[in-house]
C-alpha cells in the first residue's frame, strides 16, 4: 500500500496519558524514537500495547476519516464546566476528562470484541464509511471490504447471501454430500458487512440469522464453519421498518446499537478540503492502526481479563433485576414475570393497573415492557470491560458501566411509553431519545441502590459470601443456623416491604440458598 | 528563488500530483505554520538530490523513498525543524550531510533511516552542549566499518553517548558490546589503525570499567597509559529558566537512590553526567531510595575547599554552597547565587 503521509499521521503515543509513570530509565533505543518523527521502530509481534495501538486507530479515525465532532461519551476528571441554555434546561457539559465520540468509538469496541453492531441513522451519514473502516482495519484492502459487503435488497435470495451449488454437481451428485458449494468469500472474513440489512427478505434474513447467531452456513446439508469476525450492519429506520419487518431473532442478535449524530455545519471546510484534495480516507488508513488476526484474538482475550469488580457488580444486578418483575402475572412466585405475562398474550397495561399500592413512578420496572436477557446482561460485561480496556484501565469502573449500558441495551429494553414515568414533566423527550433514558434509567437505579445503602447493608451479600466458601465442613448446627439466619431475612423483609423487582430477585436467591442448605442439611443426617 | 525540478523526483512528483497536493492541502490544515514556498525550496534543495542519489543506486526504491521523503519533510518543515525557518539547524545540516553520505542505506528503508537520523539529531539538538556536528561526523566515519544498516545505526547510538548525550551511558555500553571489536573501538572513539582490537574478555573488562567510572577516558580503559587524575570542576549543568535554562531559582542537589536529583521548587530533574557531557531530566517520579549510609566521598566547606582522601582542591565558585551531594565519582554543588550546578570530579586534564 502506497504511502500517503500527513493523512497517515497517528496520534503519539501515549494517547492517554496515566498519572503513574514508571521510574524513568534511559535507554540508548530511544536516540532514533524519541523526536519529532514517530513511528521509527518496527515493534515486534506482541510487544505492541494493543489498547494504545486501538486509541491511536480511535484518533486517526476521528481526526481524518470521519468527521465526527462529538464528544457525547463523557468523562470527568475532576470539576467541570456546566452551562444550561434556553427553558428547557438544555445542558452542555465541558468535560474536564478525556471523552469520547460513540459513532466512532463503539464501533470500535465491537471490532475490538468481535460482536455485532447495527449502526443506525439517516442517509449519507457515515455509517457505511465507518463500517468499512472496520474492515480496512482487520487487514483488508478497501476493494476487497467493497466486494465483501452485502447490500440488502428486497430480491436478495438464500443463494445471493451464502453461495451456490456448483451447476454440474447438480446435475451429477448422487447424494447431497456430492454437490460442492461456491461459498461467498464475505463468509470468511473477520469483518462482515451487511448494508441495509432491514431490506433482506424474512426469508433471507433466516439465514443470515444462522451465519450472525451461530457462525455457520448452510446450503444443501453443507456447512462452512465462519471464522470469530466483528459484524456490522446498518439501517436507514431505527425501528427496524425498511422493506422488510427485521425477525425479531435477528434484532435480540444485535449486540450494540450505534446511532449516527448529525453534522455540524461548522466543520463544512473540513469537507472542502476533502472535496479538494480527492482523498478517501479508508484508502490511506496507516499501517500502524492495521491489526493482524492474531493481535485481535489477543486483543480480546486481553478485553476479557479486565477485572469487573464485585461492588459494581452488585450495581449491575441490582439495575437488571428491576424490569422482569410483573406481580399480577403469575400465581407462584417464579411466574410473576413480564414474560408469563408475553406468552400469554396479555395486555400489559391491564395487568399493571392490578398491582395496588406500590409507585409507580417510582418503580423502575414500570417504565419498560420487558426484562433482560442473559445475552443482554453477558453484552453489557463484555463491552464495560472494551471500554475500560480502551481507555487503558484495567478495572471496569462505573461511569464505563454508565456510558456503554444505553448503547448495548438500545435494542433490548423496551420502554412503555404509557407508563408514569414519561407523562412527568420534563420526563416526555425520554420517550423519543433512548440512549438518555436508558442512561436516566441506570442513574435512577443507582441512587436507589445508594438510598438503600445496598454498599454496607445487604444482608442477601452476606449470606452469599458465605455460601460461596463452600459446604465442605460446615456440620449439620451450622447449616442449620444458615437457615434460620435465611429464614429470618425473609421473615424481615416480608413484613411491610412491598415487592419491587430487586426484591423480587433477592427473595428468589434466598430461596435458591435456602434449598442448597436443606439439600445439604439431608444428605448430613442421612449420612 | 528555489531551482526547477527536474529528474526522479519530478516524475514522481508529476505522478503522483494529485495525491501529494491533498497531502499538502492537508498539512496545511494541522500545521497552519507550513509555508508553500519554505517547502518547496527544501523539496528542490534537499529532497530532489537525495532521490537523484537513490535513482542511481538502487531505481526500485525511487518511489517509496521519494513518498517517504516527502511525508516527513511535510511534517518536519511545517514544524520548522527543516526548511529555510528551522529553529534546529544541526537537523537541516544533517539532512545535508548525512543522508547525501548514506544514501545506500536511507533507500533501504527511507522513512525509518531519515526518520531514526532525524530524532537523533533533535535529540543532540536540544541537549545543552551536546555536539551535533561531532556525531554526523563520526557516523560518517563508521559507516564503511559497518556490514549493514542495523550495525549502523548501532554504532551510532554509541558515538551520541560520546557526543554528550551522557543519559544513554550504561545503555551505549551495553550496546558496545554487540559490536564487533574493532567497530566498538571505532565507536568509542579509537580509531587509530594501527591499534590491535581487543579480545573479547579485553574489552568486557573495559566496558565495565567505564560504566564503573563515568569519568574514565576509553582510551585508558583499554589498555592505554594511565594519565594522572586531578580533581577539577568539569561541568556547570543548568541555567536560569529566563535564560533558557529550567531552573526558577538556584537549585539544591541530593542523591536518593544513586541518582542526583535536582530541585528548584517547583520541578524536579535527574541529573546524568561524565566526561562526555551533563544532561537534565524532568523527574515526573523521582527516585525516591532510602538515605544510603555511604562513606563521605567529598568534604566540602565554605571557602569552597572540597576534600577527598589525600586530594584536595579550592574552587572559589562554591564557596559558601547551598547544598551538596556526591556518589563514588561526582560531586555536585548549588550555592545561593548561581542557577547552576556545579559538578567536581577526577578527570586527566591539565
Amino acid at each position: 500500500m502506497p504511502d500517503f503521509g500527513q493523512f497517515q499521521h497517528i496520534s503519539a503515543a501515549p494517547t492517554n496519558p496515566q498519572p503513574a509513570a514508571p521510574a524513568r530509565a534511559f535507554d540508548v533505543a530511544d536516540l532514533y524514537t524519541a523526536g519529532p518523527v514517530a513511528e521509527v521502530a518496527a515493534p515486534a509481534e506482541g510487544a505492541v500495547a494493543l489498547d494504545e495501538k486501538l486509541r491511536q486507530a480511535y484518533f486517526w479515525i476521528v481526526n481524518h476519516a470521519i468527521i465526527s465532532p462529538h464528544y457525547d461519551l463523557e468523562y470527568h476528571a475532576g470539576p467541570h464546566q456546566s452551562y444550561t441554555f434556553g427553558d428547557s434546561k438544555t445542558r452542555v457539559n465541558l468535560p474536564s476528562g478525556q471523552s469520547y465520540s460513540s459513532f466512532v468509538l463503539l464501533p470500535l469496541l465491537n471490532f475490538a470484541v468481535r460482536r455485532r453492531c447495527v449502526l443506525v441513522g439517516g442517509p449519507g451519514r457515515g455509517k457505511t464509511a465507518s463500517a468499512l473502516l472496520m474492515g480496512v482495519l482487520a487487514g483488508y484492502s478497501l476493494t476487497d471490504v467493497r466486494r465483501a459487503m452485502q447490500h440488502g435488497q428486497p430480491q436478495m435470495t438464500i443463494s445471493d447471501l451464502l453461495g451456490n451449488p456448483l451447476p454440474a454437481d447438480l446435475v451429477s451428485a448422487h447424494s447431497m454430500d456430492d454437490i460442492h458449494i461456491a461459498w461467498r468469500k464475505w463468509l470468511g472474513m473477520r469483518v462482515k458487512v451487511i448494508d441495509e440489512y432491514n431490506r433482506i427478505p424474512t426469508r433471507t434474513q433466516s439465514a443470515l440469522l444462522t451465519v450472525l447467531a451461530d457462525n455457520y452456513a448452510e446450503l444443501l446439508d453443507q456447512v462452512y464453519e465462519c471464522p470469530p469476525a466483528a459484524w456490522y450492519l446498518t439501517a436507514n429506520d431505527d425501528a427496524g421498518g425498511g422493506t422488510y419487518q427485521v425477525i425479531e431473532a435477528l434484532r435480540d442478535r444485535i449486540d450494540i446499537v450505534v446511532k449516527t449524530l448529525h453534522f455540524n455545519t461548522r466543520f463544512l471546510n473540513e469537507l472542502l478540503t476533502r472535496v479538494e484534495a480527492g482523498i478517501d480516507p479508508a484508502e490511506i488508513v496507516p499501517a500502524q492502526i492495521i491489526f493482524s488476526e492474531v493481535e485481535i484474538a489477543r486483543m480480546n482475550a486481553e478485553i476479557l481479563a479486565i477485572e469487573f469488580p464485585a461492588p459494581l457488580r452488585r450495581r449491575l444486578e441490582f439495575f437488571a433485576s428491576q424490569f422482569e418483575f410483573l406481580e399480577p402475572a403469575g400465581d407462584q412466585l417464579e411466574y410473576k414475570t413480564k414474560d408469563t405475562a408475553k406468552l400469554a398474550g396479555a395486555d400489559l397495561h391491564q395487568l399493571a393497573a392490578q398491582e395496588s399500592g406500590k409507585d409507580r413512578l417510582k418503580d423502575l420496572g414500570a417504565q419498560t415492557k420487558n426484562g433482560l436477557s442473559v445475552r443482554a446482561l453477558m453484552t453489557v460485561l463484555v463491552f464495560a470491560k472494551a471500554l475500560t480496556y480502551f481507555r487503558g484501565q484495567r478495572s471496569v469502573d462505573l461511569e464505563d458501566l454508565r456510558q456503554i449500558i444505553p448503547f448495548v441495551l438500545h435494542d433490548k429494553l423496551q420502554p412503555d411509553p404509557d407508563a408514569p414515568f414519561f407523562d412527568a414533566p420534563g420526563n416526555a423527550v425520554f420517550r423519543i431519545d433512548r440512549v438518555g433514558w436508558l442512561r436516566r434509567l441506570f442513574d435512577l437505579a443507582c441512587a436507589e441502590y445508594d438510598q438503600l445503602n445496598l454498599d454496607h447493608d445487604d444482608p442477601l451479600a452476606e449470606l452469599e459470601a458465605e455460601f460461596a466458601l463452600g459446604l465442605e465442613g460446615v456440620d449439620e448446627a451450622a447449616t442449620r443456623a444458615r437457615l434460620v439466619k435465611i429464614e429470618r431475612v425473609l421473615a424481615e423483609w416480608a413484613t411491610g416491604r412491598k415487592l419491587y423487582g430487586h426484591l423480587f430477585d433477592d427473595v428468589l436467591k434466598l430461596k435458591y440458598l435456602h434449598q442448597r442448605y436443606t439439600n445439604y442439611l439431608r444428605w448430613l443426617t442421612y449420612q | 528563488m528555489p531551482p526547477p525540478l527536474t529528474g526522479a523526483f519530478a516524475t514522481v512528483l508529476a505522478h503522483r500530483r494529485s495525491r501529494f497536493n491533498a497531502q499538502f492541502a492537508e498539512a496545511r490544515r494541522w500545521r497552519p505554520n507550513l509555508d508553500a514556498e519554505a517547502f518547496t525550496h527544501h523539496l528542490a534543495a534537499v529532497v530532489a538530490p537525495l532521490v537523484e542519489q537513490i535513482a542511481a543506486i538502487a531505481p526500485a526504491q525511487v518511489e517509496p523513498a521519494a513518498e517517504a521523503l516527502y511525508d516527513l519533510s511535510l511534517n518536519l518543515v511545517g514544524q520548522e525543524f527543516l526548511g529555510p525557518r528551522s529553529r534546529y539547524p544541526a537537523i537541516v545540516a544533517g539532512w545535508q550531510r548525512l543522508l547525501p553520505a548514506l544514501a545506500a542505506r536511507l533507500a533501504e528503508d527511507p522513512r525509518r533511516f531519515a526518520g531514526a537520523l532525524t530524532n537523533a539529531l533533535y535529540q543532540l539538538a536540544t541537549t545543552p552542549n551536546a555536539r551535533a556536528a561531532a556525531w554526523s561526523d563520526e557516523v560518517l566515519a563508521l559507516a564503511p566499518l559497518c556490514p549493514d544498516t542495523a550495525t549502523l545505526l548501532a554504532a551510532a547510538q554509541v558515538a551520541a553517548w560520546r557526543a554528550g548525550l551522557a543519559h544513554y551511558r550504561r545503555s551505549a555500553l551495553q550496546v558496545c558490546r554487540q559490536l564487533p571489536p574493532r567497530l566498538a573501538l571505532a565507536a568509542l572513539g579509537l580509531t587509530d589503525p594501527a591499534r590491535q582490537p581487543p579480545t573479547a574478555p579485553q574489552l568486557e573488562a573495559a566496558l565495565a570499567q567505564l560504566h564503573d567510572d563515568p569519568w574514565l577516558a576509553p582510551a585508558e580503559a583499554l589498555g592505554g597509559k594511565a594519565a594522572e587524575r586531578r580533581m577539577h570542576l568539569v561541568a556547570r549543568v543548568g541555567a536560569f529558566r529566563g535564560f533558557g535554562g529550567l531552573f526558577l531559582s538556584p537549585p539544591s542537589v541530593t542523591c536518593p537512590a544513586g541518582q542526583f536529583l535536582v530541585t528548584d521548587g517547583v520541578g524536579q530533574w535527574l541529573l546524568t553526567a561524565d566526561r562526555f557531557g551533563a544532561t537534565l531530566h524532568r523527574a515526573t517520579t523521582p527516585p525516591t531510595g532510602p538515605a544510603a549510609r555511604q562513606p563521605p566521598f567529598y568534604k566540602l566547606d565554605t571557602r569552597g575547599k572540597v576534600t577527598r582522601g589525600k586530594h584536595s582542591a579550592t574552587f572559589p565558585e562554591l564557596a559558601g554552597s547551598q547544598s551538596s551531594a556526591a556518589d563514588a565519582t561526582t560531586l555536585a554543588v548549588t550555592t545561593p547565587l548561581s542557577h547552576a550546578v556545579f559538578l567536581v570530579a577526577f578527570v586527566d586534564r591539565a
